[in-house]
Order: structure tokens, then sequence, then C-alpha cells
């Protein structure tokens, strides 16, 4: 899986290029975004809009790089898909990270 | 119209069982408007199989049952060293841990999941709603 980093003012924004972050595709994801973090400054917006299946390993797999990045730097997650926010939201995570907004052109 | 079956195998691989997942998903979507949740599901049960059961080499199997008026029924097997615990369907959301959501994801996603687990393996069973 790929990784595309752009910037919004202070933040890191990185954009996967998907489709599936799963058991499968999690040591590699999980290693790119290891370099990500320490390659960069500040918080992280992980945008989701090309994901459009997750499950525990890759629920597991924000949640670890999350607590590699520590308190002083954020991690933010932004245009989830639908079945990406519905595991966030039966799993409860959507009350621990920051959301912005969906991917509206995604919704089916 | 009559029920469908399916019986697929999988080796103890990531690679194997996102191959049984795939052949259980196309299965499913001619038979459910549930597809996305059993997949999410299935995934989960499948899962199980290759990051608890065996250590080395070992075999897991589901099996999808349909019915036009009694939903989907499946069940993941395998004959490993079965789950050390059974988490529950709740817990306090938190950062702490990176493992431990398969099953409360699959509480949440099937209308019933039904877990036996001993020294002969473990069987997973999970049912949908027409």
């Amino acid at each position: 899986m790929q990784l595309t980093l752009s910037q919004d003012d202070t933040t890191t924004i990185v954009t996967p290029s998907g489709p599936r972050l799963d058991a499968l595709h999690t040591l590699g994801f999980k290693e790119s975004m290891r370099r990500v973090i320490s390659e960069t400054q500040g918080p992280l917006r992980l945008d989701m809009r090309f994901v459009d299946f997750l499950d525990s390993s890759g629920l597991g797999a924000i949640v670890s790089i999350s607590r590699i990045m520590g308190q002083d730097r954020p991690l933010e997650l932004a245009h989830l898909t639908p079945i990406v926010a519905k595991v966030f939201r039966l799993t409860k995570m959507d009350q621990i990270f920051t959301i912005h907004g969906t991917a509206p052109e995604l919704i089916r | 119209m009559t029920g469908a079956h399916l019986t697929r195998h999988f080796e103890n691989s990531a690679q194997d069982a996102a191959c049984a997942l795939y052949d259980c998903v196309r299965f499913v979507a001619q038979h459910s408007h549930r597809a996305d949740d059993i997949e999410l599901a299935l995934a989960e049960a499948i899962n199980n199989v290759v990051d608890h059961a065996y250590i080395g080499t070992g075999r897991g199997t589901v099996e999808i049952k349909t019915a036009p008026d009694d939903g989907v029924h499946c069940t993941v097997h395998d004959v490993g060293r079965g789950m050390a615990r059974q988490p529950g369907s709740t817990r306090a959301p938190s950062t702490d841990m990176d493992r431990g959501y398969g099953i409360p994801l699959m509480h949440a996603l099937a209308d019933d999941l039904n877990i036996t687990s001993g020294r002969d393996g473990t069987l997973l069973s999970l049912t949908f709603p027409p």
C-alpha cells in the first residue's frame, strides 16, 4: 500500500492508496507509517478516502501508530468510507480519535 | 428457491485466508443484502484462525449456508490449540491495546455469535438474518 503525503499548515496529511487495510496489508502499512512518523513533525491526519475495507487488524495498526506517536503528536482521521466508519463506531473508537468529514462521493 | 451451501478450506496463512474470504464474499453477495457485514465478520473469524489456532501449519474451514427465509449461517472451524480466552462483547474504548477488537466486532455485526473453544480447536458460528 502506497502512502501519499501532503501538508495542511502544520498537519501532515497521509493518504493510503487502499483499497484494503486488513490482515494482509497491516504489516506494510505500519512499516510505512513508522517511516512517516520519523521523517515528519507535528500532527498527522490519516485520509482514509481510498480505504473501503478495514478489519480489526487494520484498526489495531491505527491504534498502534497513535500510541507510537504519543500524546504530543495527535493522529487524526478524515474521510472515512462507510464500512471503515462502521468499524470505528462499533468499536467505539470514534470516541477516541478526532475524525474529520466523510467521503460523500464514496457513500453508496 | 432452495438454499445454497459453500465449504472452503484454507491454510494457516494470511494469503490463503484472504483468498478464502474473497471466495466467501463472492458467494454471500449472491444471497444476502448484508454482504458487507458478513464480509467483515468472516474476516475476523478467519483471521482468528490464522492469528491464534496454530503454531506452524494448520487448516481452517469456512462453511456458509443460506436459505431464502432463514438468513445466512456461517461457521469457521479449526482443530488448533483453542482460544486462550474469549473477550466480552463490550469494553471501554482506549488506545492502550492494538488487539482484541475482532470478537467485539463479530458480536456487533452478527445477530447471533457462538464460540466453542477447547483443546480440540475452535468453532465460531455466526448467524445473519434474511
